[in-house]
């Protein structure tokens, strides 16, 4: 890991919907350049952590910093423009906006160059340019899934957060999300993503935490995680 | 054949008033999923502030223009005070229905102490008929179609081409998703409501211009009917609520001339509740859509 | 003076009268509806064309029958109730909330258009006058004792009006129309038929609507269209929402402040010289602004709709063996299960012929409860139950895990009847129930939860409890209208010990008079077990109970699940949290991408390979 200041950086976030909080006292690092993944098993708290820092939820306690600047509690609106880019599980394009609006709304803070950006996306999702014009609805789910991630890297973030993407897909187009999201990476994105298919997401992640009942419960670099033990019995349940 | 064409001609001016009224009540629904009861109140404020205006100046284009700006009052301050407040807070959309409801009951009788209840009757001269190809219109009714023809225009290219028109789409879409491209959700509703009270009030002048009188309660009649074409064109989609408005428009005038004018209402509630029942996310939802949407 | 006071009185029986139909609606069934004054205005006219005389042209109108008064009373309650039928039948068949309403409004505007349009029906805009002092001369009165006797008669109506809703709402009838109106899915998974409920409460109100109509000719004596228009009706509407929707006491509460005290204080302000209209104009102003306020800041309001809270000491109830025991056959009703169910079956389903890879995985001897067969249901393209099969015994707990998205919960759904499923068949004790509405499965003995807690929330914990059991008998509205004593009562005194007992078996006493919408979310779940343990299915299906609920609760409801099998109910138990799976199924079966994967007892899956993949992914190349 560098020794940089963290892209983003969590400390003791507790949070949830209005009742009991979900996630307890969570704390986590995420660098520029790497693949942090949040795992653990169903009801751990991770979308809701994801929404948190995201800004959609307000937390309860805790701290959230961006390259080191804190944002704790702001809106989601103007954490946008502090570099944070969300991508949602569900419902995460436009359906009546061709690809292209889709794209220009994800420019919609940028002060300028939204037309040079949409060029760069279109050349690391191909597939895109080919159905610039066509409505987003129109499109299949990982076509769609493609066009969120695009739509989220239009702002050039510093933080790239996304909440499930392969989910619901086929295993081609899992294994094409994966691709572009080491792409991605490799442009010095700090990436933060949650996800169904444990194996695969520790095989790719730089560092991952395990989240369980809506707390932190391990850490590691990814390989790591793979090969602990405690991890399988997490979700095929000895320990609890 | 000429009598089809003569009330194909009123019908178009029925369907402009009509349309107007209708895409402005979509563009509140759509930025805020309320149903606005109250919105033919907007209107009605419209009509007298035209009429206050042109009383003073003598001007119809001040009229219009004074009918235009009390209504994009008249909804950013209803919607500020109440509606803004009641969906931030989460209050249900039935509550917030019932609200509006009492919002139009407050705004009429404001206009009965103000104005009083009777009948007021514009003094713009409506001149005489003239032969427009197969159409008879009189020259107000010509200033009424093409005005609503030009703020149709103005509209769809505030829509679809301006930085705030993406937004209101984003925001009409997905409020969540347009706030997490960093739009400002409340402020993009505010303005909506702004633009669509600018439309409602001038559709309130030229409504009062082409019935002649009006009262306090004028807006509210004309509501139902407004209603009929939002939700048959599909609440919160301005371009189909605008194809709506105009079949609905022309419909009535049909009915309204080969059977009687005085079940106008009937025949609106008829189609309102044939389209509720049948598809009641409105008629062009789903379907093949050209440059309009 | 005295006449002052008596008109008003009058004025506001008749009020009190509408407000108490229109809390059938709004209030008990929570629909805003909005054509209910349109009742009221039919009541008044059908009143007045049948006791006056013929039309005297110019004049028109339909009938002029000159029947006695209260044969035209009776007219006009049935004449409303007819048409809330021909409205309810179209309106509430799939249409709630803004939908509803605006057609409601649609309804009575052109009931309103008609009535004064269509002169030939009810003389138009002059409307009807004539009834003049309605039985006085048969009882010889004259014009001076007349309004005397007026107003006796009304407040006897309305007396007799608020004894029977008083009655309805304590009925058992009241009570299921109110889970209705709490959550309608779960009213669904325990039995009630949603459409025809809330169609006899609509008939009901519209009733009597008409019937408050009929005394309101009277007292104006003549009726047109000015005593109705659409916009003051609100005034009606204010009423029982400042009032308290829900509670008979409140509504005549709110009569009596925002009809009678509102509109009688401004009576007597000084006039504003010039313009006659400020005064009932402010007036309107402040209903429309109480109306908002209220809405906003006090929508239950002033006097909230109670609950009924249980008085009997708890040192009565004796929690343990006897409580446990299944209750005596002879006082559960349980149909008997009719054989297949052909001619039930929906025309969408396709029920294709199971296919040899369909033959469900059959991993013990016991007889089989639940055998589903090839279920298919896909959304837009994406099969979410896709060739799914499996048994479930009888008399045991099986589970059903897989990971996000294995399509457990859509296969819950369409095992319920709440989605149809595109293929497949699901057969339930020997009977076909696949394409069954939710209610009629649950009938038949399968009742299911669901993801989020679904209590009722403004009933008490004990109703909760009692509502669970569907007792036709007892739901019958007229049952809870006219029974003597015993009978009309919600519930049984053995029902009610049955109660009381399932909530101490499951240490809720002490909330049992809670709303149950206070409870916390474990708490919630507890509920929904006592609720089980009442209607005692053959068979439960629990989706996800574990979730959102502290894990210390866990061993509460493991031993509340193991009481349901030895109340004689099977269980399925759709579940996440597999520790607590281990702790109470004795089988269980494996869903991944809407098939099943694996089925056994949750040791040998531990160790499975398949199942270990499917929860923690496959690696792609």
């Amino acid at each position: 890991m560098s020794n940089e200041v963290a892209a983003l950086s969590v400390e003791g976030l507790t949070g949830g919907y209005g009742g009991p909080p979900i996630i307890e006292q969570v704390s986590l690092n995420a660098h520029r350049g790497a693949i942090t993944a949040i795992v653990g098993p169903n009801g751990a708290g991770k979308s809701t952590l994801l929404k948190a820092i995201a800004g959609l939820i307000r937390p309860a306690a805790g701290r959230i910093f961006v390259e080191g600047k804190e944002v704790t509690g702001q809106p989601t609106e103007s954490l946008v423009r502090r570099g944070i880019a969300y991508v949602p599980q569900v419902e995460n394009v436009f359906p009546d906006l061709t690809v292209r609006e889709n794209l220009d709304m994800g420019g919609y803070v940028r002060k300028s160059g939204v037309r040079e950006r949409i060029e760069q996306l279109f050349v690391l999702f191909p597939d895109l340019r080919a159905s610039a014009h066509r409505r987003a609805s129109t499109l299949s789910g990982g076509q769609r899934t493609m066009l969120a991630l695009a739509r989220g890297l239009m702002i050039d973030p510093a933080v790239l957060i996304l909440d499930e993407p392969s989910a619901g897909l086929s295993p081609r187009f899992r294994s094409l999300i994966w691709e572009r999201i080491e792409q991605i990476r490799s442009t010095n994105v700090a990436v933060v993503i949650v996800e169904q298919n444990t194996r695969e997401t520790l095989r790719h992640a730089q560092w991952a935490y395990v989240l369980v009942l809506g707390r932190n419960r391990l850490e590691g670099t990814g390989s790591d995680l793979l090969e602990d033990e405690e991890v399988v019995d997490l979700y095929v349940g000895r320990l609890s | 054949m000429h009598e089809v064409l003569l009330t194909l001609g009123f019908g178009l001016v029925t369907a402009s008033i009509l349309s107007l009224s209708a895409v402005a009540f979509t563009l509140e629904y759509a930025v805020t999923k309320v149903a606005n009861l109250a919105h033919g109140e907007i209107l009605t404020i419209g009509a007298y502030a035209a009429y206050l205006v042109h009383q003073s100046t003598g001007s119809v284009l001040l009229a219009a223009l004074g009918a235009a700006v009390a209504g994009g009052a008249l909804a950013l301050v209803m919607h500020i005070t109440v509606i803004d407040r009641f969906v931030r807070r989460g209050v249900g959309t039935m509550s917030t229905l019932i609200a509006t409801l009492g919002i139009s009951f407050v705004i009429q009788n404001v206009l009965v102490i103000i104005f009083g209840a009777a009948n007021v009757a514009y003094t713009i001269p409506q001149g005489a008929p003239q032969q427009v190809g197969p159409f008879l219109w009189t020259p107000v009714e010509e200033e009424i179609l093409i005005s609503a023809i030009a703020i149709t225009a103005v509209l769809y290219v505030i829509i679809t081409y301006t930085k705030f028109g993406k937004a209101l789409r984003a925001v009409a879409q997905n409020r969540e998703l347009a706030r997490v491209t960093g739009i400002n959700a409340r402020l993009v509703a505010a303005a909506t409501w702004f633009l669509a009270g600018l439309v409602a009030g001038y559709a309130g002048f030229i409504l009062a211009e082409s019935v002649g009188t009006f009262t306090p309660f004028f807006g509210f009649s004309f509501f139902l009917i407004t209603l009929t074409a939002a939700v048959a064109g599909g609440l919160g989609k301005p371009f189909s609520t605008l194809a709506g408005s105009i079949i609905v428009g022309i419909a009535l005038e049909f009915t309204g001339g080969y059977i009687s004018a005085s079940y106008e209402l009937a025949f609106a509630f008829a189609i309102l509740a044939l389209v509720i029942l049948v598809r009641p996310r409105g008629l062009f939802t789903n379907a093949r859509r050209t440059v309009f949407e | 003076m005295i006449q002052y006071f008596v008109s008003i009185l009058t004025e506001g029986a008749i009020f009190g009268i509408m407000a108490l139909g229109l809390n059938v609606i709004w209030g008990w069934s929570g629909d805003f509806d909005l054509s209910y004054y349109g009742y009221v205005a039919l009541g008044a006219y059908m009143t007045l064309v049948l006791t006056i005389g013929q039309p005297t042209p110019p004049a028109e109108y339909i009938l002029g029958l000159q029947l006695p008064y209260l044969v035209a009373l009776l007219g006009a309650m049935l004449s409303s109730a007819l048409l809330g039928l021909i409205i309810g039948l179209i309106a509430l068949r799939h249409l709630r909330g803004i939908y509803f309403s605006i057609v409601t409004l649609g309804a009575v505007y052109v009931l309103y258009v008609m009535a004064g349009q269509y002169v030939p029906l009810f003389d138009g805009y002059n409307g009807l006058f004539g009834l003049y002092n309605p039985m006085g001369a048969a009882l010889g009165l004259d014009f001076y004792t007349y309004p005397y006797f007026f107003l006796g008669f009304s407040l006897l109506i309305f007396i007799l009006v608020f004894i029977f809703m008083a009655r309805v709402s304590g009925s058992r009838f009241g009570l299921a129309l109110r889970t209705l109106r709490e959550d309608e899915s779960a009213a669904a998974a325990f039995g009630r038929d949603i459409y025809q409920l809330k169609l006899k409460a609509y008939v009901l109100g519209a009733a009597c609507g008409g019937l408050a109509g009929g005394l309101f000719a009277a007292y104006l004596s003549a009726f047109n269209p000015s005593a109705w228009s659409p916009i003051e009706a609100i005034v009606l509407y204010s009423a029982v929402l400042v009032g308290g929707r829900g509670n008979i006491k409140g509504v005549i509460l709110g009569v009596a402040i925002m009809i009678v005290f509102i509109q009688e204080s401004t009576r007597f302000l000084p006039g504003v010289p010039g313009y006659p209209a400020i005064i009932p104009a402010a007036r309107e102003i402040v209903i429309g602004a109480v109306l908002v306020l209220f809405i906003r800041f006090r929508p239950q309001g002033l006097l909230p709709e109670r609950r009924y809270v249980d008085r009997a000491p708890r040192d009565r109830v004796q929690p343990g063996v006897d409580a446990l025991s299944p209750p005596a056959s002879g006082t559960l009703d349980r149909p008997a299960l009719p054989p297949l169910l052909a001619t039930e079956v929906a025309p969408e389903t396709q029920v294709r012929e199971p296919l040899a890879q369909d033959r469900p995985v059959v991993s013990t001897s016991l007889p089989a409860i639940l055998v589903v067969t090839g279920l298919y249901k896909h959304f837009g393209g994406v099969a979410a139950v896709d060739g799914c099969s499996f048994q479930a015994p009888k008399g045991q707990v099986t589970g059903l895990i897989g990971p996000n998205g294995a399509g457990k919960s859509t296969a819950i759904d369409l095992i319920s009847g709440f989605k149809l499923p595109d293929a497949g068949t699901i057969v339930f004790e020997d009977a076909a129930i696949q394409g069954l509405p939710p209610h009629r499965i649950s009938r038949l003995g399968l009742i299911r939860t669901f993801q989020t807690p679904r209590e009722w929330p403004a009933l008490t914990v004990l109703e909760n409890v009692i509502m669970a059991r569907w007792d036709p008998k007892r739901e019958a509205l007229w049952r809870g209208m006219v029974g003597p004593g015993r009978v009309q009562r919600a519930t049984s005194k053995a029902e009610l010990d049955l109660a009381r007992a399932i909530l101490a078996e499951l240490a809720l006493d002490k909330v049992s008079n809670e709303r149950a919408g206070n409870l916390s979310g474990g708490q919630k779940r507890l509920v929904e077990f006592a609720r089980i343990r009442m209607a005692a299915p053959q068979l439960v299906i629990l989706d996800e109970p574990m979730g959102g609920v502290n894990p210390v609760l866990g061993e509460r409801m493991a031993v509340a699940i193991e009481g349901f099998i030895a109340a004689g109910t099977s269980v399925i138990i759709v579940e996440h949290n597999l520790p607590f799976i281990e702790r109470v199924a004795q089988h269980v079966i494996v869903m991944s991408q809407g098939a099943v994967i694996a089925a056994g007892p949750f040791e040998s899956l531990r160790s499975n390979q398949s199942v270990i993949d499917a929860y923690l992914g496959e690696v792609t190349a």
